[in-house]
């Protein structure tokens, strides 16, 4: 049987809603859940933020522009919901000059579903040392290795500065793991 | 610094969800949906919901609008028509109780000086009348009296 295309789920959505927005979800409901959860690192906020990401594809799937990729747009509104929610955070903490990188750290410490090795783990904080930017690049290159092109699309962003936006972020990951020598 | 984490991890994130979570999530957001449409905030079912959402987003848009436009209103109401009506009624009631005054005290002396202040030129008392008087109305008459 052959597998319905993204095409096809947004033309049955004018016919029978719940079923095409039940296949859609089934099949990026992974992708978003991990792009989401490398950006928040916390399962608690990622699964409200997949959920409300969900909601608003709902709302506006019948004015979505089927000329434009279902998954980029998918990315996009995933992308925004999460860096949403870090800018809430750190406007909540504006005046206690804590670090939103500190929370997130705390978070990925905190977390029940993290087992992250040492190696893993200061990885992931030296993630955590790079702007939301920075972050999202690496981390959409380096664990997803998505298409410069695709990324463009979803972020917004053209191919040269992502490019260099990823050298970037690669030069301070390994300026910060030198230090603890991890890295030679 | 890639090949040596790839090398040893690959690119797999150190990150795990409960059990069972990407069966059950499907029909989570399902639910979550449907509750959220009992509540009005999403649309549910065909397109009039769509234009009654939207219609509300207006009504919601505008709301700060509208309170402006009814506070300035109310400003303007207030000013033109219920202050006046304040204070007019306040300047009746002090011009009223003025007169009210006047009044009284008009009568008050018209009274006075019909009963008690009449000025009666054939009246000369004696000083024996004058110390009769003082004697039945004062009562330090007698000390007041040797004194003099």
């Amino acid at each position: 049987m052959n597998e319905i295309s993204d095409g096809e789920i947004i033309l049955l959505f004018k016919s029978d809603m719940q079923k095409s927005f039940r296949l859609l979800v089934d099949r990026y409901k992974e992708r978003l859940y991990w792009h989401i959860r490398k950006m928040l690192l916390s399962h608690e906020d990622t699964d409200d933020v997949l959920q409300n990401v969900f909601v608003k594809v709902w709302m506006n799937l019948k004015d979505f522009n089927s000329d434009s990729k279902l998954y980029t747009w998918l990315y996009r509104i995933a992308t925004n919901e999460a860096l949403n929610l870090i800018g809430e955070r750190k406007r909540k903490v504006f005046g206690n000059t804590i670090e939103i990188s500190n929370i997130l750290e705390a978070n990925l410490e905190s977390d029940v579903y993290y087992d992250g090795d040492m190696i893993q783990t200061e990885l992931q904080k030296a993630i955590l040392k790079l702007t939301d930017k920075q972050r999202l690049v690496f981390n959409m290159k380096y664990f997803d290795d998505m298409k410069y092109n695709d990324m463009a699309e979803i972020l917004n962003l053209s191919v040269g500065t992502l490019k260099a936006t990823y050298h970037n972020a690669v030069k301070k990951i390994e300026e910060t793991l030198k230090l603890i020598d991890i890295v030679n | 610094m890639k090949k040596k984490f790839e090398g040893e991890q690959g690119h797999k994130t150190p990150f795990t969800v409960p059990d069972g979570y990407f069966e059950s999530f499907t029909d989570n957001v399902m639910s979550k949906i449907k509750v959220e449409t009992k509540n009005g905030d999403v649309n549910l079912s065909g397109n009039n919901d769509t234009i009654k959402e939207r219609k509300l987003s207006i009504i919601r848009m505008m709301k700060p609008v509208l309170a402006l436009v009814a506070m300035v209103g109310f400003a303007f109401l207030f000013v033109n028509i219920i202050f006046p009506l304040v204070v007019n009624d306040s300047d009746k009631i002090v011009r009223k109780g003025a007169n009210e005054v006047i009044q009284e005290t008009n009568t008050m002396t018209a009274s006075v000086s019909d009963d008690e202040f009449e000025f009666d030129s054939d009246f000369n008392p004696t000083d024996d009348e004058i110390a009769d008087y003082l004697s039945d109305n004062v009562q330090d008459f007698e000390g007041f009296y040797k004194d003099l």
